[in-house]
């Protein structure tokens, strides 16, 4: 389906549907309201991300520092900013669009990052968030979080005005840019002409900030009105949720389906406000088994035909490794994560069990054979890592420095010419500190990663770990692997406080895979591992060689999905989270993008530069 | 009076006490808030002369102490700044005391209990520290690392005052005060420096102080403007981080359009 005109009429609408999906949809179609015949056309199209490939400006990255720099410095507190598209907040985090819309201009595109930062900042600041039931109302409720945000941007930019007078003018700014103030409903642009008359004032007054006439005009005004002079930080929220529900019934009796909103007000995307709440995603199951109405019946429907409509995934190739031996019940902790149903759009709770288990150890020998294959790249990557040390000083006074103290050695021939014996500290040291990073790294011993391929890993971290011995920092090193959910390994090659002796030689030399990989499971707990640990600068570096996949209900979308999502969780605590990746095939870029983000990957065509190129990913990290 | 200090809370009694009691006195507060005016107000209002050695690494035993120095085929013994202000009944000032190594500060343990002598064993001497002397140390808790705390053996020596920047009306008053400009200007700037401190550690290692506030202030009042005096001093002195820069210009902009 392409791109909607806005808005269809209900019969328009009714006529796509059925044009797009046949005589099924007849049986449920005539106890539909019209407002949700005028939301099909949004709620089954394609979803489109809003700034992909052509339509990509300045990129985010670059910016993200002096973008949480400069929001800290006007709310008070530490803001912290990531990309995701479409742009919203979970509360805890900014999300913003991974790049401004093109064409790519610095100027334009850093006034549209800080005026939507600021924007789902407000919304946080607000308070409004912090409304459950409104969150949850807004989960299944399209029109009501349009008319909520609209209201919302109307609030916010009075209430940053007043607070910081130079905002005004970038609200201003961007409200003049076109690019910025594109339409969107859900993903889709929609065109601001060809909208019915009574929308118009509507739109104008909402949208476009100008004063609109007639019944419609009024309607706006008086709401806009409201949230504008709402000062009280707490009586504001509720104001915006009043006047909200009253525009809400408003477009309901006018059939005019959700406002569409501008591009840099983004949207709010309630399910990740309660993607970690149990109860209500319980509660939100309950309620929608016990009422399946006519557009949810209509919506299992669409969705079966769904996948078949989307670009082919490729699946994995089929798994041939020989399983890990499994380890006995009682010397391995458990611990139990939920799983993301992208098909249902909820979670699964305690769907994955993943299991902390030594891995086995290999015949003696094979690390120091890693070693003895590798011995130039070890004395390449223990150069790059030693020049990693942040901190460099001259310390004075010292009895076994490398250089003569000049001044301290002319205070000593005072003393002595005066006849007393001085201290032997006429020479300085030169010293390096570093502020030190927790780095948990993660490698893939699925059953892809048989023969050459899991040879290579092993010599990878073999020369990793020459590298992060010399850098100094707290690390460990675990493999990862499943046998379906129940049977998630992650397993200790080297501990965070484990010497590199024997036993940990033994189990680094060898590493034996099998299995699949339910990626989601192993970095929610990779992530609970480094969060264990007191270090404030934690790393997570996983040596992948393919996508995640397992038994059915973890292929292709589903566990593309579940795998963003964990990856996304870990870096909203914080977490750095980056592959390396030597998957062969040639759609793998797509999945890595999906799954760790452009750019927070490296992705390898030449396997045998692993060894080197993982460690310098890790130089990168740790800088 | 002539130095000009505004109190924002018992401090001047408290020290006033310890003077009295000769007990030392540790100030700790960010930089730039008012810990070494307030040494300064409190030794002029006490009438006391005020010796300050500015802590260092390199700092030695004998650099306070004294050392013999050699003049012509003679040796010399040279007094320290320590050693001077036991000798006058001034107050010792050890700015940012932790720069110092910790077995350097040792020197200054008999003058903080109730021997209240200074040993030069380099001259066999004892001093006794007349009643008007005082030691007074500071430091700054946010430059503190692993490696650089004060030992519990010499911060329990001393009567604590906690230091931080005065609230805004406080501090609009004395960055007018000591800079001249008018009191909307002060507020402005104000406003922004508060702004600044919330990067402490999160970009920044400090955020403008009031001093840096009032250089701001006073350039106000030398006829620039406030938008280029603020860019003088809150960006262009709290970084050289081209993003931490970035950010300090966007905020100059959110406030002042």
């Amino acid at each position: 389906m392409g791109a909607p005109t806005w808005p269809p009429t209900p019969e328009e609408a009714r006529k796509a549907v059925l044009e797009e999906y046949g005589e099924d949809a007849r049986a449920v179609l005539d106890d539909e309201e019209a407002e949700r015949l005028l939301l099909a056309p949004f709620l089954f199209a394609e979803p489109r991300g809003m700034l992909g490939g052509a339509e990509a400006g300045t990129p985010l990255e670059p910016l993200l520092r002096s973008l949480e720099a400069w929001l800290a410095m006007l709310v008070g507190r530490p803001v912290k900013v990531a990309p995701s598209d479409p742009p919203t907040t979970d509360g805890a985090v900014i999300f913003l669009p991974p790049a401004a819309p093109a064409p790519a201009r610095e100027a334009e595109d850093r006034l549209f990052f800080r005026v939507a930062a600021l924007v789902q900042l407000g919304l946080v600041e607000s308070g409004l968030l912090a409304n459950r039931a409104l969150v949850a109302e807004m989960h299944t409720d399209w029109v009501l979080r349009s008319c909520v945000h609209l209201l919302a941007l109307h609030h916010l930019r009075e209430r940053w005005a007043r607070a910081w007078p130079g905002l005004a003018r970038d609200f201003q700014a961007v409200a003049a840019l076109d690019k910025a103030t594109e339409l969107r409903v859900n993903l889709s642009p929609v065109p601001r002409r060809g909208m019915p008359g009574d929308f118009v004032p509507l739109y104008d007054g909402l949208v476009d900030f100008l004063d609109p006439a007639g019944p419609e005009g009024d309607l706006a005004r008086e709401a806009v009105a409201a949230v504008r002079a709402a000062s009280d930080p707490r009586a504001a929220p509720l104001v915006v949720l009043g006047q909200a529900r009253k525009l809400r019934i408003a477009f309901r009796e006018r059939r005019l389906g959700p406002p569409p909103l501008p591009r840099f007000a983004g949207l709010i995307r309630p399910e990740w406000l309660l993607h970690d709440l149990a109860a209500e995603m319980k509660a939100s199951r309950a309620w929608r088994d016990e009422d399946p109405g006519p557009l949810r019946l209509l919506g299992k429907k669409l969705r079966r035909r769904l996948p078949a409509r989307r670009a082919p995934v490729p699946e994995p190739e089929a798994l041939t490794g020989e399983p890990l031996p499994p380890p006995p019940e009682d010397d391995a902790a458990s611990f139990r994560y939920p799983e993301w149903d992208a098909a249902a759009g909820s979670w699964r709770l305690d769907a994955v069990r993943v299991r902390e288990v030594e891995a086995p150890r290999g015949p003696a020998g094979a690390w120091e054979r890693a070693v003895e294959a590798h011995r130039g790249a070890i004395a390449l990557v223990r150069r790059r890592f030693a020049s990693l040390r942040v901190e460099e000083r001259w310390l004075h006074r010292q009895v076994d420095g490398s250089d003569l103290d000049l001044d301290r050695a002319v205070a000593a021939m005072g003393e002595l010419a005066a006849g007393f014996t001085p201290r032997e500290d006429w020479t300085m040291r030169f010293v390096r500190e570093r502020e030190a990073v927790a780095i948990l790294v993660m490698v893939d011993l699925s059953g892809s990663t048989r023969g050459e391929i899991a040879r290579l890993e092993r010599d990878a971290v073999v020369v990793l770990s020459h590298g992060l011995l010399v850098l100094g920092h707290p690390h460990a090193i675990y493999g990862f692997s499943n046998e379906g959910p129940e049977d998630c390994r992650f397993a200790r090659l080297r501990g965070w406080d484990e010497p590199y002796d024997e036993a940990a030689r033994r189990r680094l030399g060898t590493f034996r895979s099998g299995g699949s990989t339910r990626l989601g499971a192993f970095v929610r707990h990779g992530a609970r591992v480094l969060l264990r640990r007191p270090e404030s600068r934690r790393v997570m570096l996983v040596l992948s060689d393919g996508r995640p996949h397992d038994r059915a209900g973890y292929t292709g979308r589903q566990a593309l999905a579940d795998s963003a999502l964990a990856v996304l969780d870990a870096r909203r605590r914080g977490i750095h989270v980056h592959c390396v990746s030597i998957d062969a095939h040639e759609r793998a870029r797509e999945a890595l993008d999906a799954v760790f983000g452009p750019g927070r990957y490296l992705h390898l065509k030449r396997v045998d530069e692993l060894p080197v190129k993982l460690a310098e990913a890790l130089v990168h990290l740790v800088r | 009076m002539s130095v000009y200090y505004v109190p924002t809370g018992s401090e001047i009694e408290v020290f006033e006490r310890a003077h009295a009691l000769r007990l030392p006195v540790l100030l700790k507060g960010p930089t730039g808030c008012g810990k070494t005016r307030f040494v300064r107000y409190m030794a002029e209002k006490l009438g006391r002369p005020l010796v300050t050695v500015a802590c260092q690494e390199d700092l030695s035993a004998a650099d306070l102490t004294g050392r013999f120095l050699l003049e012509g085929g003679d040796t010399v013994w040279r007094d320290g700044p320590l050693t001077r202000a036991v000798r006058e009944g001034a107050i010792c000032y050890l700015d940012e005391v932790v720069e110092a190594r910790a077995d350097v500060l040792t020197v200054i343990h008999p003058l903080t209990d109730d021997r209240r002598s200074l040993p030069l064993e380099r001259r066999g001497e004892e001093l006794v520290a007349p009643d008007d002397f005082m030691v007074v140390v500071s430091y700054n808790p946010g430059y503190q690392s692993v490696t650089r705390e004060l030992k519990e053996s010499t911060r329990q020596r001393f009567v604590s005052l906690s230091f931080d920047y005065p609230d805004e009306d406080a501090e609009a008053g004395i960055v007018a005060h000591e800079s001249g400009c008018d009191e909307a200007t002060a507020r402005q700037l104000v406003k922004l420096g508060r702004a600044t401190r919330n990067l402490k550690d999160h970009g920044l290692r400090e955020g403008a102080s009031t001093r840096l506030l009032v250089y701001a202030g006073a350039l106000v009042a030398a006829g620039l403007s406030l938008r280029e005096a603020a860019e003088s001093t809150l960006v262009g002195s709290l970084t050289d981080d081209p993003e931490m820069t970035r950010a300090l210009r966007e905020l100059l902009r959110s406030a002042l359009g």
